[in-house]
């Protein structure tokens, strides 16, 4: 039996770390790429200037926001326009929205500025340029954007309960980078200091329309937000199927996601115990935390009861370790007593905690590279490999309706992703190859363990080259792939979302179905003029209890 | 029209699909459609247009007795497959391929142990061997500027993978409204 890639056996079992059950109960880490972004910010002593303010009296109209990092510029289009009540919807297939947004590279003059206003608003049904980094729309969250509105008009503060329970002033309802509609592909901002790195550029945006939503009430309230308050308003966001295939269409970039993930926790594993000022700061973080989840709150009973669990095993946890006098914590322990729901978050913690010793693992995002196949590997390695590492997927019966209960397909009204039932929906032949493990499956039922190699193999089983090229994948770059199986009838596409999410930085996770979940994108992260602070460095599940 | 790498990518990707082409080879001739609009060999994308058109083969080579001979047939099944037994040191001959495609798809193969697959052309005919990896263009990250009616084919071919719109797909979009 073939052993594992080197130095695999350190960190945590992928089978364990990237089953769906895991992966549903991720959180943002310092090495979440909002985490990422706000740190090259800071460090490039970044300046935001709003160069250009057309807004009218009723909200609508343009804003140009200017970010300098170092020798990079780049500029936030944003304009509103009138929406009426019932337009105004997050799904996939609206066709307008409160606001739309452009990143654009450098600063837009005045043509391309008029360019981007006629052009934005449009959406998926417009044509953009190179020089369009990101494409985003957002809605109001309209009850809570009137509220803050009134509010400031009637020379009052947000009521900071009402912005707990929400968070955000808009939601965006896409984000589009790398080439969509016309504008630049990833290659052309890869080597760029701020925004190298997995889907950075989109983050940018998101942080700097979180700054929007904060001028355009404060414009419309005609008075300003309380720094504290204001800084505790994100960006929402709407988030559905389209993003899920990605993890399984990028197998080399997920890994390099997650095993950085778990890179960083095994050397926050590593570090003495927690004692002293370091033992301080834990318990400081610790009571954050615990703040954080009491202000978590979500409409789906079966999710505030999984967030009640959560908050109930971390006050134990803290009550124990923290809050009981103990002189000195050790990190491996911390980990290895928490509860099966809370382990992901204290990973996250522990990793937290470990500063400086781990944000360098985000470098390791640079790069997304296509898997190759080796060919002259004979089909009795290839199976002895299938056999280690897809036990799981080869053991299973695929006969029964319910291993095969539901298929991925795309959409012909938007080219998006959606989720059938194989029993009851249409469309089962035209499946997106969202099947891996089935697909794993079959393959080791026609692999003979034999020398031939698999360049011979294949002649007579084309169809199976993308199993084999997974399996061998799998086997160098462990965490490269959802270790479950995603057609069967127990999916939760929103497992798959929150994973991807975290690895974003979003928080305050809450699903509205097992298809869709809203999110809260840059709560707590610096304002634009607080880049330079430590503020900066220091947002991880923030609250406004502990702010 | 204008199109940009990753929509070339995507759209040739569904197109493959579509077509009936595994994912496996489906990406990998993916990936030879982005590299001929990033070395602005824009003819290429035609090539790749109407080997996605041809009905669906085999990947098995014509003969193979003391070389392996791929002729003409399914070229999206049989250049992927002769290019892997090319990698494994094999005597592969090539006849009547698509030139820009076939040499696409080697520069986006792997060099095992620093040994890439390399075409000798003779007309229309090559002969695949091991040997140190040629020299690469220059790879463009610009958008490319694609022939309308090889546009039209792939995305044609791409829609044979899209589910109609229906009440239940929407249900199954996610993303929805809540008060």
């Amino acid at each position: 039996m073939p052993d594992g890639p080197p130095g695999s056996e350190r960190l945590r079992a992928p089978e364990r770390v990237m089953c769906l059950e895991n992966l549903g109960r991720m959180f943002p880490t310092r090495l979440s790429f909002l985490r990422v972004l706000t740190r090259r910010l800071h460090a490039a002593a970044a300046r935001v200037d709003r160069s250009v303010w057309s807004v009218d009296a009723e909200g609508y109209g343009h804003a140009v926001y200017v970010v300098e990092a170092g020798r990079e510029t780049y500029s936030l289009v944003a304009v509103t326009q009138a929406l009426a009540d019932e337009d105004r919807s997050d799904r996939v297939i609206a066709t307008s929205w409160d606001a739309a947004f452009v990143l654009y590279d450098g600063v837009p003059d005045t043509a391309e500025t008029r360019r981007i206003v006629a052009s934005v608003p449009l959406q998926e049904a417009g044509r953009f340029t190179e020089r369009d980094l990101v494409l985003s729309r957002a809605n109001k969250s309209v009850r809570f954007f009137s509220h803050v509105v009134e509010r400031l008009r009637n020379g009052q503060q947000p009521d900071p309960e009402l912005l707990v329970q929400t968070g955000y002033l808009m939601r965006t309802t896409a984000v589009y980078g790398n080439g969509k509609f016309g504008i630049a592909a990833w290659e052309r901002i890869a080597d760029r200091p701020l925004l190298a790195g997995s889907f950075m550029a989109e983050m940018l945006a998101v942080w700097l329309i979180r700054g929007f939503t904060h001028d355009l009430a404060e414009h419309l309230g005609g008075a300003a937000i309380d720094a504290n308050l204001k800084r505790h308003l994100g960006v929402g966001n709407a988030t559905g199927l389209g993003m899920a295939p990605f993890l399984v269409s990028h197998p080399m970039l997920i890994h390099r996601w997650f095993s950085a993930r778990e890179e960083a926790l095994e050397r926050a594993c590593a570090l003495p115990d927690l004692e002293g000022n370091t033992l301080e700061e834990a318990r400081d973080l610790a009571r954050r935390v615990a703040a954080h989840l009491t202000e978590w709150t979500v409409g789906d009973p079966a999710a505030m009861a999984e967030i009640e669990v959560l908050k109930d095993a971390w006050h134990d946890l803290s009550e124990t370790h923290f809050e009981g006098g103990s002189a000195s914590v050790d990190r491996r322990h911390l980990l290895a007593a928490a509860p099966g729901a809370t382990e992901e978050l204290v990973a996250a913690f522990l990793i937290e905690l470990a500063g400086g010793e781990v944000d360098g693992l985000s470098a390791a995002f640079a790069a997304d590279e296509a898997a190759k196949l080796d060919p002259t590997m004979s089909c009795a390695a290839l199976l002895a490999l299938a056999q280690r590492d897809w036990d799981w997927a080869v053991g299973m019966d695929w006969e029964t309706p319910e291993a095969a209960a539901v298929f991925w397909y795309v959409s012909e009204e938007k080219l998006e992703p959606r989720l059938g039932s194989r029993v009851s929906d249409a469309g089962a032949e035209l499946e997106t190859p969202l099947d891996v493990a089935r697909r794993v499956a079959a393959l080791v039922a026609d692999l003979p363990e034999s020398d031939l190699s698999l360049a011979e193999f294949l002649l007579a089983h084309p169809q199976h080259r993308d199993a084999a090229r997974r399996v061998q994948t799998a086997a160098a770059l462990p965490f490269s792939e959802i270790r479950d199986n995603l057609i069967g009838g127990h999916v939760r596409p929103t497992d798959l979302l929150r994973a991807k999410l975290a690895m974003f930085g979003a928080s305050k996770f809450d699903p509205k179905s097992d298809l869709w979940t809203r999110i809260t994108l840059v709560q707590g992260a610096p304002l634009a003029g607080e880049i330079q602070s430590a503020r900066a460095l220091d947002w991880w599940l923030p609250s406004m209890e502990a702010r | 029209m204008i199109r940009t790498l990753p929509e070339i990518e995507a759209t040739v990707l569904r197109a493959g699909r579509g077509s009936g082409v595994p994912v496996a080879q489906a990406e990998d001739i993916a990936r030879a459609a982005r590299w001929l609009a990033a070395a602005g060999q824009m003819r290429g994308l035609d090539e790749v247009a109407r080997c996605l058109a041809l009905p669906r083969g085999s990947a098995r080579p014509t003969r193979w007795v003391a070389s392996y001979v791929f002729a003409p047939g399914d070229p999206a099944l049989m250049l992927p497959a002769a290019i892997d037994l090319a990698l494994t040191g094999a005597d592969v001959r090539l006849r009547g391929m698509p030139r820009a495609l076939t040499g696409a798809l080697i520069a986006c193969a792997p060099a095992l142990e620093g040994r890439a697959v390399r075409a000798a052309w003779s007309g229309r005919d090559a002969t695949l061997s091991l040997g140190p990896r040629g020299r690469e263009p220059h790879l463009s990250d610009r958008s490319a500027q694609v022939d309308l009616p090889v546009w039209a084919a792939l995305t044609a071919l791409a829609a044979q993978t899209y589910v109609p719109a229906s009440d239940a797909s929407r249900d199954g979009a996610g993303a929805g409204d809540d008060s």
